[in-house]
């Protein structure tokens, strides 16, 4: 019977994973995470997926907090794991996997990608796969990243491939940092996939850290006027602000000078706003004072969403409140109108006022 | 000595050895923490033959009885607290009366005053209080052991040399359950109070994750619909980003969530040395977007005199008058299911929706974080919301589960909204095709 087969399968992955180290909670939650009683009749049924939850959870918090010897018999284990049945294991033995990855991870991973036919465990492993390399933190054109890269480029362009493992492949493959770079513009540049990736192709930018990034992703932003794609681009910087602002000044402060320009002098009020959330990520902007100023009073006079960025930019500023903009603030977390986020944020403001 | 006996003799000037039957009773200890044990004995020089010695305790009208020398008992001293407590031994004899006599002992004790279950984030305020009040003292010793066994120095300690008071009190931010403790010497006695810190969670508020989405949100989003079947009919992603590897936002880049969160350091206080999640703005803020040439009034294919919608809802086409239904049932199918209806599972936002109606709060989950580095603490959340991110991810996926059944009522075949394949135009060929394209990549 199917449901006696997923709760053995847990319980025997759990179990040689868990070995003695588990605690006494861990040990509870592992008894929950196997118990027949809990895993429905069908075999992805949301019990089953509920329990595979529990289980990972606990497989993930004993993986962080085990030594280097008990982790190594475990990965053994989850790489046998990987060529389960069933898909939830072998996803949930992908996300274990990278807890703490190895060297030997990133193959591994791979390989399984290359075989494994379920959609989302496939996205599930190309994540894992980017997540394990941002782990390990490896030098920019190492050959790990490069096999990634390729690997993430061919799986693109397999014509078999589905949207959702395409998307998440374009996403991962920017993670891959300066090694990606290639790749992106090769994309970029030819006109069917540029179109098909048109939306998510300032991100991967971004997220490479490369200083070309703002380039591109500038000559995107001029080449389409669409307010939504803006304001992905403009979202875009600010991530490539936050990739490189500790190491690379040089490429921060471009962004950093695109985002103000954009911040306090484009005509639509949606994208100022976004850019001005943005631009609130840049240390020492507080010390703006046009900035600042300019960030207050569109708190108090705009609306929607355009107010929640603003509302975000004030968060990141992070200076006290004069009377005018907190009776604004107040207002806005007081609001039976405003939507659940602004009054979430609005709170925030301030309860970081009064510390 | 008994006091009567030497009262006599001085009296008397006689000899007292020779005046009256001496009884002593001696203590084992001259104090002790209220609760502590005390050994009372109680002595006779007399011939006579002993009944009993009662032993009776100030403030309290139990007594102990002994019959059998050497005569002693063993007092829980747990009723009172004073200092010189008098407790007295009675000598009960077969043949002359009674003779008793008493020892003073300190019984102290330290009230503890504090929460039990204070809420994270709140100040916790721990006050020590000499029993019986008012005792001067010069030094109290605190101390605070977290539950938590990450901690490898997992004790905070403090000592209060202020005022020789009698009251001291140790006030922080909590944010981590574990066990406090005071000690000090009380009159010569070694008292110690401890008492277990169990924390409350935050609730409301802050610790609730916003989940929106806006529906068909970008008029100009999508590639043109064609025969290399990678174009995407409809998608939901994060609405700022654009991403659709981002549900939980802020998220500045894959996986960092330091814009979602404040952190605090605890300066004062048990707590002293850990920082903490102050609050955090989490939410997650989706849109859907379908493709716009799928749509009707779309451009026409390069090439072509009609667009894709006119071309399949035309008399004779492959959804004729059915386009409609079709676009609609990729909204659906992107959004809330058909009929739209919120926490669906025919649907990826309905989805979400159903994931978090079904599972802890992602904010809950990161209100507990606490580190003895903002960094940690920053890691901690990261790698929490990154496995609830992932969790949520593949459950708003469409395959694999039983609970989205490839009939469902939308898109879902024969006789459900949508259902049929349509024709795209074959920009290589210049000509539409067979209807053989079909809801694939959505």
């Amino acid at each position: 019977m199917r449901t006696c087969m997923i709760s053995s399968v847990l319980i025997l992955v759990v179990a040689s994973v868990c070995g003695a180290a588990a605690s006494d909670s861990l040990e509870e939650r592992l008894a929950r995470a196997g118990d027949p009683a809990q895993v429905g009749e069908t075999v992805e049924s949301d019990a089953a997926r509920r329990a595979a939850y529990i289980a990972l959870e606990a497989l993930c918090a004993m993986v962080r907090e085990t030594g280097e010897e008990a982790r190594l018999e475990h990965t053994a284990r989850l790489v046998t794991a990987l060529h389960d049945p069933l898909p939830t294991m072998r996803r949930a033995a992908a996300r274990v996997l990278v807890v703490r990855p190895d060297v030997d991870t990133v193959p591994v991973l791979l390989d399984a990608l290359d075989r494994e036919s379920s959609v989302p465990v496939r996205r599930v492993l190309v994540n894992c796969v980017a997540d394990a390399l941002k782990r390990l933190d490896l030098p920019d054109h190492d050959p790990q990243l490069v096999a990634a890269a390729s690997a993430f480029e061919g799986t693109i362009r397999d014509s078999t491939t589905d949207a959702e493992v395409r998307s998440a492949a374009m996403a991962g493959l920017g993670r891959l940092g300066p090694v990606a770079m290639p790749a992106l513009l090769r994309f970029a540049q030819d006109s069917r996939w540029g179109s098909a990736f048109h939306s998510q192709l300032p991100a991967a930018f971004a997220a490479t850290g490369d200083p070309a990034a703002v380039d591109e992703i500038l000559a995107l932003y001029d080449g389409d006027p669409a307010e939504g794609f803006r304001a992905g681009c403009l979202h875009a910087l600010m991530t490539l602000l936050k990739e490189t602002q500790p190491d690379d000044p040089v490429t921060a402060q471009r962004a950093a000078d695109a985002l103000r320009t954009i911040a306090l002098h484009t005509p639509n009020a949606s994208l100022a706003a976004v850019a001005s959330r943005a631009y609130s990520c840049v240390d020492g902007c507080h010390a703006d004072i046009e900035f600042v100023t300019f960030v207050r009073t569109h708190v108090a006079t705009s609306q929607g969403r355009a107010r929640k960025n603003y509302l975000r930019a004030l968060l990141g500023l992070g200076l006290p409140l004069d009377a005018q903009t907190k009776t604004a603030v107040e207002s806005i977390r007081d609001s039976a109108t405003a939507s659940a986020a602004e009054r979430k944020v609005a709170n925030a403001i301030l309860l970081n006022d009064t510390e | 000595m008994n006091r009567w006996t030497v009262r006599t003799c001085i009296i008397l000037g006689m000899a007292c050895s020779i005046s009256r039957a001496a009884v002593t009773i001696t203590a084992s200890v001259s104090g002790v923490q209220k609760g502590g044990a005390i050994t009372f004995t109680a002595t006779t020089d007399e011939s006579d033959p002993v009944d009993d010695v009662t032993f009776s305790y100030e403030g309290t009208t139990d007594t102990d009885v002994d019959t059998t020398s050497p005569y002693q008992v063993t007092t829980t001293m747990d009723w009172t607290t004073l200092e010189d407590l008098t407790v007295t031994a009675t000598f009960a004899y077969n043949s002359i009366a009674d003779q008793s006599d008493t020892v003073d002992v300190d019984v102290i004790d330290i009230t503890f005053i504090g929460p039990s279950s204070p809420v994270r984030g709140s100040t916790a305020s721990f006050w020590a209080i000499t029993s019986p009040s008012g005792i001067g003292v010069s030094s109290w010793s605190w101390s605070y052991d977290y539950d938590a066994a990450r901690y490898q120095s997992n004790t905070v300690t403090w000592t209060d040399t202020a005022n020789s008071d009698h009251v001291s009190n140790w006030l922080g931010t909590i944010a981590e359950p574990g066990t406090v403790e005071v000690s000090a010497t009380i009159s010569g006695v070694s008292c110690t109070k401890n008492a277990s810190i169990s924390i409350t969670p935050r609730s409301g508020g802050a610790w609730v994750t916003p989940v929106a989405c806006v529906e068909d949100n970008e008029p100009n989003w999508g590639s043109l619909i064609d025969v290399s079947g990678e174009n995407t009919y409809g998608q939901i992603r994060d609405l700022e980003g654009n991403a659709p590897e981002n549900i939980l936002v802020p998220q500045t880049s894959a996986d960092d969530w330091s814009d979602a969160v404040t952190i605090r350091e605890i300066t004062l206080g048990p707590n002293k040395g850990l920082f903490y999640v102050y609050n955090t703005t989490l939410e997650v803020d989706q849109e859907t977007v379908i493709n716009q040439h799928i749509k009707s009034g779309a451009p026409n294919p390069p090439g072509a005199s009609e667009n894709t919608f006119e071309h399949n809802d035309a008399s004779g086409g492959c959804q004729e008058g059915e386009m409609g239904d079709f676009v609609q049932a990729i909204k659906n199918h992107e959004y809330r299911g058909t009929p739209s209806t919120a926490s669906s599972l025919e649907g990826h936002f309905g989805r979400l929706e159903y994931w978090f109606d079904n599972n802890p709060d992602p904010s809950v989950s990161i209100e507990s974080v606490t580190d003895t580095t903002e960094n940690d603490v920053v890691t901690a959340v990261n790698t929490t919301l990154d496995f609830i991110e992932g969790d949520i991810q593949f459950f708003m996926g469409h395959q694999g589960f039983g609970d989205w059944p490839e009939t469902g009522p939308n898109w879902g075949g024969a006789g459900s909204l949508g259902s049929g394949q349509h024709s795209v135009f074959d920009d290589y060929g210049f000509s539409w095709t067979a209807c053989d394209y079909g809801p694939a990549n959505f």
